[in-house]
């Protein structure tokens, strides 16, 4: 199967490629925002995981699995999960196990008990955030339909 | 098969009747002071002379029997509620179980000879100190990651276990 | 006012369930289960509660539209009576 060979409509093509770099600008600040204003890991993942959708819709699927491989998918999935754990934990560690799990005053990032609490909440919407961009790109990967693929089995 | 579809419908109507009957408690969208989400009744006490000793910042005597016999964290101080008579914020003190500071725990309303004794709900210390204590003014966001953290870290479990089946039952080869 | 838009709202997401559940078409009642993200999604902006009307936004109306195309482009178009 010659993914150049495979051709769309140019004009879909061509307004989805200057689109979905806006669209990914877009989701990152819902990620960094979501302290701030509506938003937060969940809503900007899946705002994140959607720009790769429409790149796998318009595009083929060939090309999209060269651009999202799914080894890094897996990866990313799990490093999600794992920055939301290990901020919990690195919270035990700095105060000597003192502090509850997940009790993120006791990191120290900066000399405020209220404002290392705001950091650690924006590094675990940055982990879910991965997590859900990483699992709904790789959800539809697995249900999407690869002509070539079914043909070759 | 008949009889199937009337029992259903019966169903349906008394469910629809419940639900209307309920929506008259409903408190209206985005009020803190209603009832259910302000505060929990716990129990009525006989006043006799505690409005006094509530008034001078104590705390009654029958009052605390009451909580420890109850089980609940024992009072220190009382406050009158600003702007209102016959009411007040009792404070549990600091180094309770849960609490490191000073917190406001029960809400305390004369009623005639009766004294109601309400524990505040959760929500009010979200309202009142959820700026201040976590320095992020979206309340969702810091109600999810850091009051509720727990949650979402299984929330998060949750979508990863979904992932995680949806690549064992349908990617049939190619590298993990 | 907001009562009317609320009425509005509401009748409209009604009709649009009705219409999801006993159309034939299954790619038509994909996209009308989009329709009705997007209207939940306005009725949650309009009970001001915005991180969850964000969340139908993006979630119901965008992802799950699409993994539910793609899920019924390995099976029929068509309901079988």
């Amino acid at each position: 199967m010659n993914p150049a060979k495979e051709k769309g409509s140019v004009v879909v093509q061509t307004v989805s490629r200057i689109m979905i770099p806006f669209i990914q600008l877009f989701a990152l600040y819902v990620i960094f925002h979501g302290s701030l204003g509506p938003g937060g890991g969940f809503q900007g993942g899946a705002v994140f995981a959607s720009s790769f959708i429409l790149y796998i819709v318009v595009f083929n699927i060939a090309r999209g699995k060269k651009r999202v491989p799914e080894s890094t998918n897996t990866a990313l999935s799990s490093a999600g999960l794992y920055i939301y754990a290990g901020v919990g934990l690195l919270s035990m560690i700095f105060s000597l196990g003192a502090a509850q799990y997940l009790n993120y005053g006791f990191i120290p990032f900066t000399s405020h008990f209220e404002g290392n609490r705001a950091i650690g909440i924006d590094l675990v919407e940055i982990g879910v955030g991965m997590t859900v961009m990483a699992i709904m790109i790789s959800i539809f990967f697995d249900l999407a339909w690869d002509k070539g693929k079914e043909k070759e089995e | 098969m008949k009889r199937f579809k009337a029992t259903a419908l019966i169903l349906v109507i008394l469910l629809g009747g419940l639900f209307i009957y309920v929506a008259e408690d409903i408190p209206d969208f985005g009020d803190p002071n209603a009832p259910s989400i302000k505060s929990v009744k716990l129990f009525d006490l006989h006043a006799g002379p505690s409005e006094n000793i509530l008034n001078q910042g104590g705390i009654p005597g029958a009052l605390t029997s009451a909580l420890e016999k109850r089980k609940f964290p024992l009072p220190s101080r009382a406050e009158k509620v600003p702007g209102e008579e016959r009411q007040w914020n009792i404070f549990i003190p600091k180094n309770e179980a849960h609490y490191a500071n000073e917190e406001k725990y029960y809400w305390v309303v004369k009623e005639g000879e009766q004294l109601r004794i309400y524990r505040y709900a959760f929500v009010v210390r979200w309202f009142e100190k959820g700026l201040k204590e976590t320095d992020v003014p979206n309340m969702v966001t810091h109600g999810l990651a850091d009051y509720r953290g727990y949650d979402t870290l299984g929330e998060t479990v949750v979508i990863f276990t979904a992932g995680v089946s949806v690549i064992l039952l349908l990617r049939r080869r190619g590298k993990l | 006012m907001t009562m009317s838009i609320n009425l509005v709202l509401l009748f409209l997401l009604v009709i649009i369930a009705i219409a999801a559940v006993t159309i034939k078409d299954l790619l038509s009642a994909v996209i009308l289960l989009g329709a009705y993200s997007f209207l939940m999604a306005l009725a949650w902006v309009e009970m001001q509660s915005v991180d969850v009307g964000f969340m139908e936004a993006t979630v119901g109306a965008g992802v799950t539209t699409a993994f539910m195309i793609a899920a019924l482009a390995r099976t029929t178009r068509w309901e079988k009576k």
